[in-house]
């Protein structure tokens, strides 16, 4: 009987222990986390000339400690299927939380047909999500990566039960949202620390901001060359005749977001019917006819990082870019024309504009520690 | 002095009830609904389109801001600021019965009284223009069509979008052999005042219905005479030198607007 004792309590203590493992199973009713202080520390952005005000849900307020969160989940590959794929690894810090593929690789080398975005001032967009906009908020976003199966390709009922298990995370989502138990750890809370990250990856640094936004006075901080770009990006001519238009700010200004978030064809589809996109875009969401082969204008904030270029990363090079745009692409029944139609751009005109986004490069965010990997 | 005592109690008593049933100042509820038609037909975008040149048109996007949205008042009624700024977005005009289903804005706690019209600014105030819009309200119309339609060059908000596609050739067809126009008015020097004067009553209580119709063909077309697409000098209105068009095109909102 002595044996039967002690060999219950041996095993009791064992599966007590196991409770607060980071491999544990967490038991049915969770683990009470009422112990660890809640005293969540509001954040306060801080806008720059040039971006708009930020809306931040009422439901989701930035906090150090959920924005801490958001920041260890967006780089732990714990959410996808065999923890080889986190959000960083097609949203690399160094290229504009973009990556450098036409199809980034997923969970067992998997890939897509769209390329990837970039993350920076992500919080400031109010158009929608995704090449196609179908979330429309960011903490709706953020769920979806996960179950793609060539993104992650987990299910969130299993993130959810690693992340119940896991003694740091259950320590985090108490001190971000004030959970009572570990089984409160949910896929909608997750999605909310990573939305708050998402908020505060804040850039507008670049020789153009300085120039336009913050009334740099230095007047050699664009070139010649580069002023020229300018004109042309903004069609500003003063009405000198033959020169060239690039009508780009009409897809890429929204002041320092450079873009327009609007959803436009840019003609680089042939088909023969307004039917026939083989990626339909926003058309597969609204299931408008007219938004077929429409896709969200990404901002040109660090195009030069960022190639390969449009949703389908045909285009090397900006000058490849450049060029499609000044050959008009093809026709479809919902181009707007006058910006996408062919251009009389000299080699000089295109190398002004391919100059001038260059100026639109802002890497000083690289240094900042809150953007970076936690886990390095 | 019981019978004092009693009086004082009662005139007291009586006095906070005055207060507590002060007259309520008697609102209306005005529903402001604004639709977009083209020579007076529900404005369909994407359909092909007669353009009084003979040659067709279609059109693929129209929006723009109204700001001071006022009614006016006639007699003892004063003047009433229904809206700063709205955007209309007539985007969803994808087919005719959506085309006739105007935008609304609803606008609550309106003074009673006669007016006598309503005044609308097309576009949006110089201060506006200059604002910081890291300060805007993020429900504002502004905030909300920033990234769409403030023109950093300028400096200022596009005040109107119409874009499409002329039939330049009169083949009866659309193709890249045509000419596609896209005209964003914008800056101070074009914002447009319109007053419509047309009287009607508010009542206390009542939910008023305030018509509007946007008239597309008439931005384009004065005294018979249309706006020739077909000249590159009128196809878009970018840079400072399509002033004039610009000018010209917002000034059309006297004509445009109905009530």
């Amino acid at each position: 009987m002595k044996k039967l004792v002690i060999l219950a309590i041996i095993a009791t203590l064992g599966v007590m222990s196991c409770k607060d493992d980071d491999n544990g199973t967490p038991t049915p009713s969770g683990e009470d986390l009422t112990g660890i202080p809640y005293d969540p520390t509001p954040h306060e952005l801080t806008i720059p000339p040039g971006l708009p005000s930020m809306e931040i849900p009422a439901d989701n307020p930035l906090t150090v400690q959920g924005i801490e969160l958001g920041r260890r989940l967006f780089y732990d590959p714990i959410l996808s299927k065999d923890s080889t794929i986190s959000c960083s690894s097609c949203h690399l810090l160094t290229r504009s939380f973009n990556d450098n593929t036409a199809f980034p690789p997923g969970v067992g080398g998997l890939v897509g047909n769209r390329s990837s975005m970039s993350l920076l001032n992500v919080g400031f967009q109010t158009k929608g999500f995704f090449w196609d906009g179908r979330s429309q908020t960011l903490e709706d976003q953020a769920l979806h990566p996960i179950e793609n199966p060539v993104e992650m390709a987990e299910i969130w009922d299993n993130v959810e039960l690693k992340l119940r298990r896991h003694a740091d995370y259950k320590q985090r989502f108490r001190e971000a949202f004030g959970i009572e138990n570990s089984n409160e750890i949910t896929k909608e809370l997750a999605a909310k620390a990573l939305a708050q990250f998402e908020r505060t990856l804040i850039s507008a640094n670049s020789r153009y901001d300085k120039k336009k936004f913050q009334q740099d006075p230095d007047p050699f901080l664009l070139t010649d060359l580069e002023v020229d770009g300018q004109k042309i990006f903004y069609d500003d001519l003063l009405g000198e005749p033959g020169a060239a238009t690039g009508h780009c700010a009409h897809c890429h200004d929204g002041g320092a977001l450079y873009s327009s978030e609007v959803y436009r064809n840019n003609a680089i589809t042939q088909v023969a019917s307004l039917s026939d996109f083989p990626d339909k875009g926003l058309g597969a969401i609204t299931g408008n006819l007219t938004d077929n082969g429409m896709f969200k204008s990404p901002t040109l904030r660090n195009i030069a990082l960022t190639a390969p270029y449009m949703h389908n990363g045909m285009f090397q090079t900006l000058e490849e870019v450049v060029d499609h745009y000044v050959s008009g692409g093809h026709y479809a029944d919902n181009v707007v024309l006058l910006s996408i139609s062919p251009q009389n751009f000299t080699e000089y005109d295109k190398q002004a504009l391919v100059a001038f986004l260059h100026t639109l490069t802002d890497t000083s965010y690289y240094d900042n520690p809150a953007f970076a990997n936690p886990f390095e | 002095m019981r019978k004092f005592a009693f009086l004082l109690f009662l005139a007291v008593f009586a006095f906070s009830c005055k207060d507590d049933e002060s007259p309520k100042t008697p609102t209306a509820t005005v529903n402001l609904h604004f639709s977009a038609t083209y020579d007076g037909a529900p404005f369909v975008l994407f359909q092909t389109l007669d353009y009084p040149s003979g040659n067709a048109i279609r059109f693929q996007n129209f929006n723009f801001f109204a700001s001071k949205i006022t009614l006016l008042g006639e007699g003892s009624t004063t003047d009433h600021l229904l809206s700063a700024v709205e955007f209309f977005d007539f985007k969803d005009n994808l087919d005719l019965a959506a085309a006739q289903t105007p935008l609304v804005r609803n606008y609550e706690n309106v003074p009673v009284g006669t007016y006598k019209g309503i005044k609308i600014d097309f576009g949006v105030s110089e201060e506006s223009n200059n604002a910081a819009s890291g300060n805007l309200p993020t429900d504002s119309p502004l905030r909300q069509a920033f990234a769409s339609h403030y023109w950093s060059d300028w400096d200022s908000y596009i005040f109107m979008k119409s874009e499409g596609i002329y039939d330049k050739n009169g083949d009866g067809t659309f193709d890249q052999n045509d000419q596609g126009f896209e005209h964003h008015p914008g800056m101070d020097a074009v914002l447009t005042s319109v007053t419509k004067l047309k009287s009607f009553n508010l009542e206390d209580g009542q939910t008023f219905d305030l018509d509007l119709v946007a008239d597309v063909f008439n931005i384009y077309v004065e005294n018979g005479v249309e706006l020739d697409l077909s000249d590159p000098d009128n196809q878009d209105t970018q840079s400072l030198s399509d002033l004039p068009l610009a000018e010209r095109l917002m000034g059309h909102w006297e004509q445009a607007l109905q009530f």
